[in-house]
C-alpha cells in the first residue's frame, strides 16, 4: 500500500493517546498552568543498516538532522504527553540498487533526501523517592520522504531518478532520574530502540522504466541515553540527550537537544 | 532441405551475404614469427596474479587500518599520547602529509574509528585504508591485441599493425569488475557453426548445436565465419589461452545456417532463429543479413523477441542502407562498426535502424583449428566488419541478461543503448544514422551509476 508508512505512523500515534487516560501516576513537579508546553527539538542519529536481510561486504549507514516543533500536554502530574510535527534531512551511503535498469549507487555525495517528520512521545513517572525517580518513556517519530530526482549522468539520453526514503523509529525504556539538584535533573535512559522503513527508487531514462524498493532496519536495536533535564525556571525547561546504541562491529549514535516553554 | 528446394530459394528469395572480414575477404593470422603470441613466446608471458583471475568482490578496504591525518602543528609526542588513547597502534608515518598508516583495536570497526578520529580536532581527516586494484584483465595471452576491450593506445598486432586511440574500446575490463557474466546464460551464434574442438571455445559449448544446412545436430563450422564470431562474444577466458571473450562465464549454442561458401537462405536463417529461441538462447547473434526485407524474417525476430531473446544483429558492410534482419529494429539491435579510434569505418552501413557500433575493425577472434596450418598459425584471425562489431553486443547483452535476468528483451536493448558512448558527437549530436546512439559501453551499461546531488 502506497500509503502504509503514513497509516502506520497515524495509528502509532493513535494509540499512544488513547493508552494514554488508562495510566495513573504519582505527581511530579509540573511546570505551567495550563498543561501545554511548546518549545523546538532538535537532533541528529546515525544508524548502520540491514538491507532486505542481504550480506553485504560494506554496511550501509544513514544520518538524519532532525527538527521540530513540540506540543507537550501534561495530563496530570508526572504523565504528559507529546507530539512533534517539523522536518528531517537524511543522507544514505553505501546504499547500491542493483535491480533497477542501471544499477545506482547512493554515497556520500548523493546528497541529503528530506522527510516530514511526525513523532509522539509519552512518559509517566511510575516512581518518586527523595532523590531519585523511575519514569517510562515511550517514542515514535515517522520521517515520511518528500522525495529527491537526480539526473542520470553519462549516458546517451536523459534520464533521472526519483528517490523517496520513509524511516519510524520507536524507543521505550526507564528513564532513571536523579532530583536531588536544583533546577538539574540527569537522567540514564536505557531503551529497546528500533529503526525502520523502505527507499523506494523510480528509474526513468525515454520509455526505459524501473522501480526498486529496498527495507530498511537498524542494525542496533537497544541503546542508553544519558542526558539531563535544566529548569532555569518554573516555566522553561532546556533538555539535552544523547545516546548510543551498540551492534556488531560498532556503535550508532545520536544528539537531542530540546527546548519547552510552559503556558 | 534439398538441393531443389535450395536452388529455389536461392532464385526466389535472397542469398545471405556474410558479413566477415569487410570489403575484402581477409583472413589475418597470427603469424610465429610476427606476433609475440606465438607457442615459443608465450612460454614467456607471465600471468597475471598467479594465473588466477583479478577478483573484484575483494574488501574496499584494508580491515583494522585506518589513515590519519593530523594537523601540520600535532607533535611526534601528541600524535603518539593520542593514538594511545584510541589504543591504536603505529604501522607507517608518511611524513610529508603527516599521515600515518594505523592499527585498530579489533573491538572497534574501521568506520567507528574513523569516525570518532574524525571528531577529533587535531586530525585533519581519518578514514579507511582504502584498497586500490588494477582493472581486471584476463590472463589471455593475445587480450593485449584486443583493443576492442581494452584500448591502450597498444600496437593491436593487425596486418599493417595500425595502433589505436587509448579508450577507444567498449570499456570491457571496468564492466567485468561489476559482472563476468553468468554460466546458464547461453548465446546462439546463428552463422556457419564452431570449432568444437577449439581450445579457446571447447569448454563454452553448450551443445552440438543444429546444422540447417545439413539437416542434422551437428553444427560444425565448414567456413570459419561462426568461430570467429562466437570467440569475439564469449571465448574462454582467463584460461591461458588465446583470447578474452566479452562474456566471460557465458555459454554458446551453435546454430548452422551458413554454407561453407558463406552463404544462407533466409529459410535456413528463420528456422535457426526459432530454434534458437525454443532451446535456451537467452541472446542471439546475427552477424549477417541480406538486402531485402521479409515478412516471415521479420516475424521470427518477434517471436524471439517476445521469448525475452536479445538480439544483436550486424547492420551490414556495404556502406549503404542497413540490411536485414538488423533493419527490423523494433526486435534486434542493429550493430554499425568502429574501429580502434572509435571513427567509422565508411563501409559501415546506416540508417535510422542503427542502435549502436561496437569495434569492427581489425578484431581479433578465433579461427578453426583445422583451417589452418597449426604448425605454422594460431588458430586465431583478424577480422574487419560489422559481423565483428554484432558480437561485442551479444556479449554485452549475456552480461546483462546474467546480471538481471528480470529485465525484458527490450529492456535489455535500451540499457544497451542509453549506456552508449556518443563517440562522433563532433559531426552528429546525439543518436545518429551512423552510429546510433554511440559506441557501446560495458562500465555504464554494468556498474552502478553513483548519484551526485
Amino acid at each position: 500500500m502506497k500509503n502504509r508508512p503514513l497509516l502506520c505512523s497515524a495509528l502509532i500515534l493513535v494509540v499512544i493517546w488513547a493508552l494514554a487516560p488508562m495510566a495513573g501516576g504519582q505527581a511530579r513537579p509540573t511546570s505551567g498552568g495550563s498543561g501545554f508546553s511548546a518549545g523546538l527539538s532538535l537532533g541528529y542519529l546515525s544508524r548502520a543498516l540491514g538491507v532486505n536481510d542481504e550480506e553485504l561486504a560494506v554496511v550501509p549507514k544513514m544520518t538524519s538532522l532532525l527538527a521540530s516543533f513540540v506540543l507537550e500536554y501534561e495530563l496530570q502530574p508526572g504523565f504528559s504527553l507529546a507530539a512533534y510535527v517539523g522536518y528531517s534531512s537524511t543522507k544514505f551511503e553505501d546504499l547500491t540498487f542493483r535491480r533497477l535498469p542501471f544499477s545506482l549507487e547512493i554515497d556520500a555525495d548523493s546528497g541529503n533526501m528530506g522527510g516530514i517528520l511526525l513523532g509522539a512521545e509519552v512518559e509517566k513517572s511510575l516512581f518518586e523517592g527523595a532523590s531519585f525517580g523511575v519514569d517510562v518513556r515511550g517514542q515514535f517519530l515517522a520521517s515520511l520522504g518528500l522525495g529527491k530526482e537526480w539526473p542520470l549522468p553519462g549516458l546517451a539520453a536523459e534520464g533521472s531518478a526519483n528517490g523517496k526514503s520513509t524511516w519510524m523509529k520507536a524507543s521505550v525504556g526507564p528513564v532513571l532520574t536523579y532530583r536531588g539538584w536544583e533546577g538539574v535533573t540527569p537522567f540514564l535512559y536505557p531503551c529497546f530502540d528500533y529503526l525502520w522503513g523502505s527507499f523506494e527508487f523510480e528509474e526513468t531514462i525515454l520509455e526505459l522504466t524501473g522501480s526498486e524498493t529496498k527495507d530498511i532496519k537498524s542494525k542496533s536495536q537497544f541503546g542508553l541515553g544519558l542526558g539531563a533535564d535544566f529548569e532555569p525556571s518554573p516555566s522553561l525547561r532546556f533538555r539535552a540527550e544523547a545516546g548510543i546504541y551498540p551492534r556488531s562491529g560498532g556503535a550508532d549514535f545520536s544528539i537531542t537537544v530540546q527546548t519547552l516553554f510552559a503556558f | 532441405m534439398t538441393a531443389a528446394n535450395r536452388k529455389g530459394l536461392v532464385a526466389a528469395a535472397l542469398l545471405l551475404s556474410l558479413f566477415a572480414f569487410g570489403q575484402s575477404p581477409q583472413k589475418a593470422r597470427v603469424e610465429r614469427d610476427r606476433k609475440q603470441a606465438n607457442p615459443a613466446d608465450r612460454q614467456k608471458i607471465h600471468s597475471l596474479n598467479g594465473g588466477l583471475p583479478l577478483r573484484s568482490g575483494g574488501p574496499r578496504f584494508a580491515p583494522g587500518q585506518v589513515l590519519i591525518r593530523f594537523r601540520p602543528s600535532a607533535t611526534a609526542q601528541f600524535v603518539d599520547a593520542t593514538l594511545a588513547k584510541y589504543e591504536i597502534k603505529k604501522i607507517k608515518r608518511i611524513s610529508q602529509l603527516n599521515l600515518y598508516q594505523v592499527a585498530i583495536p579489533a573491538s572497534v570497526s574501521v568506520e567507528e574509528m574513523a569516525y570518532a578520529l574524525s571528531r577529533n580536532p587535531d586530525v585533519l581527516s581519518a578514514g579507511p585504508n582504502y584498497i586500490a586494484r588494477i582493472a581486471v584483465t584476463p590472463n589471455d595471452p593475445l587480450f593485449r591485441y584486443q583493443y576492442a576491450l581494452s584500448n591502450t593506445g597498444q600496437d593491436i598486432g593487425a596486418p599493417g599493425s595500425p595502433s589505436g586511440k587509448s579508450k577507444a574500446d567498449i570499456k570491457a575490463t571496468a564492466g567485468w569488475e561489476e559482472t563476468k557474466g553468468a554460466a546458464d546464460t547461453v548465446i546462439a551464434i546463428i552463422d556457419s557453426g564452431v570449432d568444437f574442438d577449439h581450445p579457446d571455445l571447447k569448454n563454452k559449448i553448450v551443445s552440438r548445436g543444429h546444422d540447417f544446412v545439413n539437416d542434422d545436430e551437428e553444427a560444425t563450422d565448414d567456413n570459419g565465419h561462426g568461430t570467429f564470431v562466437a570467440g569475439v562474444a564469449a571465448a574462454d577466458t582467463n584460461n591461458d589461452e588465446g583470447i578474452a571473450g566479452v562474456a566471460w562465464n557465458c555459454r554458446i549454442l551453435p546454430v548452422k545456417v551458413v554454407d561453407a561458401e558463406g552463404y544462407a537462405g533466409y529459410d535456413d536463417l528463420i528456422d535457426g532463429i526459432l530454434w534458437a529461441a525454443d532451446n535456451g538462447a537467452d541472446v542471439i547473434n546475427l552477424s549477417l543479413g541480406g538486402s531485402d526485407s521479409d515478412d516471415s524474417l521479420r516475424d521470427a525476430l518477434r517471436y524471439a523477441n517476445e521469448k525475452g531473446v536479445v538480439i544483436a544483429a550486424a547492420a551490414g558492410n556495404d556502406g549503404t542502407s542497413v540490411f536485414y534482419p538488423a533493419a527490423y529494429d523494433a526486435y534486434c539491435l542493429a550493430v554499425a562498426a568502429t574501429d580502434y579510434n572509435d571513427l567509422r569505418p565508411d563501409w559501415s552501413c546506416f540508417g535510422p535502424q542503427v542502435d549502436v557500433a561496437a569495434p569492427g575493425e581489425s578484431v581479433l577472434g578465433t579461427f578453426p583449428t583445422y583451417m589452418v596450418d597449426l604448425t605454422e598459425y594460431l588458430p586465431y584471425a583478424w577480422g574487419d566488419g560489422t559481423s565483428a562489431s554484432s558480437p561485442h553486443v551479444a556479449g554485452l547483452a549475456a552480461l546483462i541478461k546474467g546480471l538481471k535476468p528480470w529485465l525484458t528483451a527490450n529492456q535489455i536493448m535500451d540499457v544497451i543503448r542509453f549506456s552508449s558512448d556518443d563517440v562522433n558527437s563532433g559531426d552528429y549530436s546525439g543518436k545518429d544514422d551512423y552510429i546510433g546512439y554511440g559506441r557501446i559501453n560495458m562500465e555504464k551499461a554494468l556498474v552502478p551509476i553513483k548519484l551526485s546531488k
